[in-house]
């Protein structure tokens, strides 16, 4: 029997397996009624069969620990390639983000697969013809120099370590809801689901185990879409038939619109936009006046022997309050920032860019379609994607096995929009117009968690709830999902499960990408050319945990902006790493000289443009740049790219020719 | 899944970890680089007939990518440029530039990637059939001697050997 038919059995056993799972819990749901060992029983399991995987391919061979031996079929290697590239932002925020802002959402389900064709036709086939480790390890071997190869491994750092420390977070959230853990042990808890994949097999135990999750992934979101599509009447498979929800709910949005409580509640929030705004202008007296008084209360109440519940509660509010005059900017900003936005009267999901005037209107567009290409020409440049490829056995297998990858990451993708315009049309036919006596039970669930996921208050006092008054994280739809359409609770398990494989698993390819640039390319290419291969694959294990662990301190700092620059990545890879890979293999007059110019011009040039308009690093350095074209700091590749492109060229152009070598090296990769 | 380790290539794994991350070491004189010469086609003369089947190969491989990418990038970007002024339209119920965003341009790019799969593989194929030839040829003029010996060694054109012949050369 063939390696893929043996294979192919085996996860056909474990789907199996899996779904026998999750009958067996929901019946007994059944019998038992809901309850938090549902999510115990889902996290936990899950995370045994991982480190049981992992456990089985653990290794010390090192073209195994690095490549999984490159022998991994196409159709299993777009399966552990999709689970790689799908991340907490696929799984849970691409729903959220279509239910939140519509259309915009939109740029991102375009640009996170059209990536694919620029992996399928410039990079995949020629990377695994290289036959090397690792992406630096690549640009090394084509441009012959170990500055290259620096430059290459800081890129991979730099986009994959905000990466990762955002899956980290995405492993706290899931643990802290589920199962009623602090965020920080929560973290901790991820950190050692990390670890049990990745540690003792690398590559092969990573891919084996992304194959398994993403088996789990796909299934907790195909589940849940086909039975809220049954429950909300669009059939087992709205992916096909949600044109009609989407009419619905457009219906329902015009009546928002023009209801007269609805304007009411924007109106009130314009009014705190509007306060907050005088607190930020008075900063810094605002500040110390603000925390005077409250300290006042609290003395008064305590010397009037108040009430212990109002002391607590002053306290409590002392505690939230910013410590400093710059926490209390970021803070108020953000909450003025929140006010202004509820305050905007809804836009139908349909409608592409819904700003009042033409300009906006059009500088919108060029946003959409620049954040569209930077995501596009991001996915075709990050290490983790694409260092999968190096583990087919051929380079038509290669080929192929990006069209698995877009496969298997489509089911996800085409499935997404349906579910937010399923659910969205749930939350304005059910959960807007009932009363706040009986608010359904998820309501109260999700109001209480940390850090805030929805804020839902009558702003407009008529015990009705209105859909201004709502508020919710994008982040929550997905997993809230199977509550908002009333499904057992063993659906919400099975879909922490599902977001919990889908950010393990990417955790895993950032982890793995990390230590291996640092152990292959900065250890053995830089350090010690000598060591044996037991020696770097015990170094590149030491590496792993190291990263780890440090990834996971610096979540627990909990550094709010992490997740702007988690799309701030997709332009850093493609602005440094893009252009010497392309031009390295399509272009073959491409010298050393013009790579490197290349690599650094379009780092400097993208860095330069994000810290310079986005306002987080505006305030820390209180230097701020104009937007030119206003162009939003997350699409910074669009001028990272050109640049790193031209600068690439002109100085291969001036510097002398290409060697021997390289050009005998561009021939052979370019044959098949 | 156990004994994963023991199928395959993993004997022949094991010998080449050893020498897998040593640098390519090309021939500078101008010949072949031995990473080549390792490989299915041992004596292929990189000069002349053969380099031409190579960059025919290449142009076609362009010529293919460019034309890919032009639709792609058409499919995806000029709906959307235009999303406002053809939001009237309609797609089986939906806007058409709202369909093109969440489904339209996903499926079409999945069947770009697979044409661009089939057709390289119909590319390479020929490749090899036209380099064989080339070779056996070349044999053929040496005499009868030599091209028993061709015979007797050519590569198998069946899908696995040649790929496996084709893999070969890359982990070293």
């Amino acid at each position: 029997m063939s390696f893929t038919r043996r294979l192919l059995r085996y996860y056909l056993y474990y789907t199996a397996g899996f779904l026998a799972f999750v009958l067996m819990i929901g019946l007994l749901e059944r019998v038992n009624g809901p309850g938090v060992w549902i999510g115990y029983a889902f996290l936990f399991v899950t995370i045994a069969v991982y480190a049981v995987i992992g456990l089985i391919s653990r290794t010390s061979d090192a073209t195994e620990y690095y490549v999984a031996g490159r022998r991994v079929p196409p159709m299993f290697n777009g399966m552990a390639c999709a689970a790689d590239w799908m991340s907490a932002a696929s799984f849970m925020g691409l729903a959220g983000s279509l239910y939140v802002s519509g259309y915009d959402g939109l740029a991102y389900v375009m640009g996170w697969t059209g990536g694919y064709c620029l992996v399928a036709f410039l990079l995949a086939p020629y990377l695994r013809k290289m036959g090397r480790y690792t992406v630096p390890d690549f640009l090394g071997t084509r441009y012959d120099s170990n500055l290259v190869r620096a430059l290459g491994v800081f890129s991979t750092i730099l986009c994959s370590f905000v990466y990762l420390v955002a899956q980290i977070q995405g492993v706290g959230l899931i643990a802290s809801r589920f199962i009623g853990v602090e965020f920080t042990i929560g973290i901790f808890f991820g950190l050692a689901g990390i670890l049990v994949c990745s540690f003792l097999g690398g590559m092969r135990a990573v891919t084996w185990t992304q194959v398994a999750q993403y088996i789990i992934m796909i299934t907790a979101f195909l589940v849940p879409t086909a039975m809220i599509g049954h429950q909300t009447g669009n059939g087992w498979f709205p992916q096909f038939s949600y044109g009609e929800a989407l009419a619905k709910v457009e219906a329902l949005e015009r009546e928002i619109q023009q209801s007269v409580p609805e304007r009411e509640v924007r109106d009130y929030y314009r009014e705190q936009a509007e306060q907050m705004q005088r607190r930020l202008d008075g900063l810094p007296d605002s500040f110390y006046s603000e925390r005077a008084e409250l300290e006042r209360q609290l003395l008064d109440t305590k010397r009037r022997n108040g009430p212990l519940r109002d002391v607590k509660v002053l306290e409590t509010k002392l505690d939230a309050f910013p410590r400093d005059v710059g926490e209390a900017q970021n803070q108020w900003l953000e909450m003025r920032n929140q006010y202004v936005e509820r305050s905007e009267p809804p836009h139908a999901m349909t409608e592409p860019f819904p700003a009042r005037d033409d300009t906006t209107r059009s500088s919108q567009r060029l946003n959409f379609l620049l954040l569209m290409l930077c995501l596009m020409i991001g996915t075709a440049s990050l290490p983790h994607i694409l260092t999968r490829y190096g583990t087919t056995a051929t380079v038509q297998g290669a080929r192929s096995s990006v069209g698995w990858t877009l496969f298997f990451v489509a089911l996800l993708y085409v499935s997404a929009p349906a579910l937010a315009v399923m659910l969205k049309y749930d939350v304005l036919l059910h959960l807007v117009g009932s009363r706040y006596e009986n608010l359904p039970g998820w309501v109260t669930q999700w109001r209480h968690a940390t850090p805030v996921q929805l804020d839902i208050s009558d702003v407009y006092r008529d015990g009705v709830v209105q859909w201004g008054e709502i508020w919710m994280q994008p982040d929550m739809l997905v997993l809230a999902g199977p509550e908002i359409a009333g499904l057992p609770y063993v659906i919400s398990g099975l879909v922490a499960a599902g977001a919990l494989a889908a950010v393990l698993s990417t955790a895993d390819g950032l982890l793995l990408t990390i230590a291996n640039a640092l152990s292959h390319d900065v250890y053995f290419h830089m350090v010690d050319r000598n060591a044996s291969s037991q020696k770097r694959v015990t170094t590149s294990k030491i590496l792993l945990l190291c990263v780890a662990m440090f990834a996971s301190y610096v979540t627990s700092l909990k550094l709010g902006n992490i997740l702007f620059l988690v799309g701030a990545a997709f332009s850093l890879a493609a602005s440094c790493l893009f252009p010497a890979l392309v031009l390295g293999v399509f272009w073959k007059r491409t010298t050393r000289l013009g790579a490197t110019a290349g690599m650094v011009s379009g780092l400097l040039v993208c860095v330069y443009y994000i810290t310079t308009t986005y306002p987080f690093f505006t305030r820390l350095t209180g230097f701020a740049g104009s937007r030119r074209w206003g162009v939003d700091p997350i699409s910074a590749g669009a001028f990272g790219v050109p640049v790193g492109v031209a600068v690439a060229i002109v100085f291969s152009l001036l510097g002398g020719r290409p060697s021997e070598r390289d050009r005998h090296l561009v021939d052979h990769l370019r044959r098949p | 899944m156990a004994d994963r380790s023991q199928t395959g290539a993993a004997g022949v794994a094991d010998k080449m970890s050893v020498s897998a991350d040593v640098n390519v070491n090309v021939n500078v004189s101008g010949g072949p680089p031995d990473f080549v010469s390792g490989g299915a086609l041992p004596d292929v003369d990189w000069h002349g007939a053969a380099a031409a089947v190579a960059s025919r190969h290449w142009r076609s491989t362009l010529r293919l990518v460019a034309v890919l990418m032009v639709i792609g990038f058409v499919v995806t970007f000029v709906p959307q440029f235009w999303a406002r002024e053809w939001a009237s339209l309609r797609f089986a119920g939906w806007p058409l530039p709202f369909y093109m965003g969440a489904q339209g341009s996903i499926l079409i790019d999945i069947g770009l990637i697979v044409i661009y799969a089939w057709m390289q593989r119909r590319n390479d194929a020929r490749y090899h059939r036209e380099l064989h030839a080339l070779r056996d040829a070349h044999r053929d003029s040496l005499g009868a001697e030599g091209a028993g010996l061709s015979r007797a060694t050519a590569p198998a054109t069946s899908r696995s050997a040649s790929s496996r012949a084709a893999s070969a050369p890359t982990y070293r």
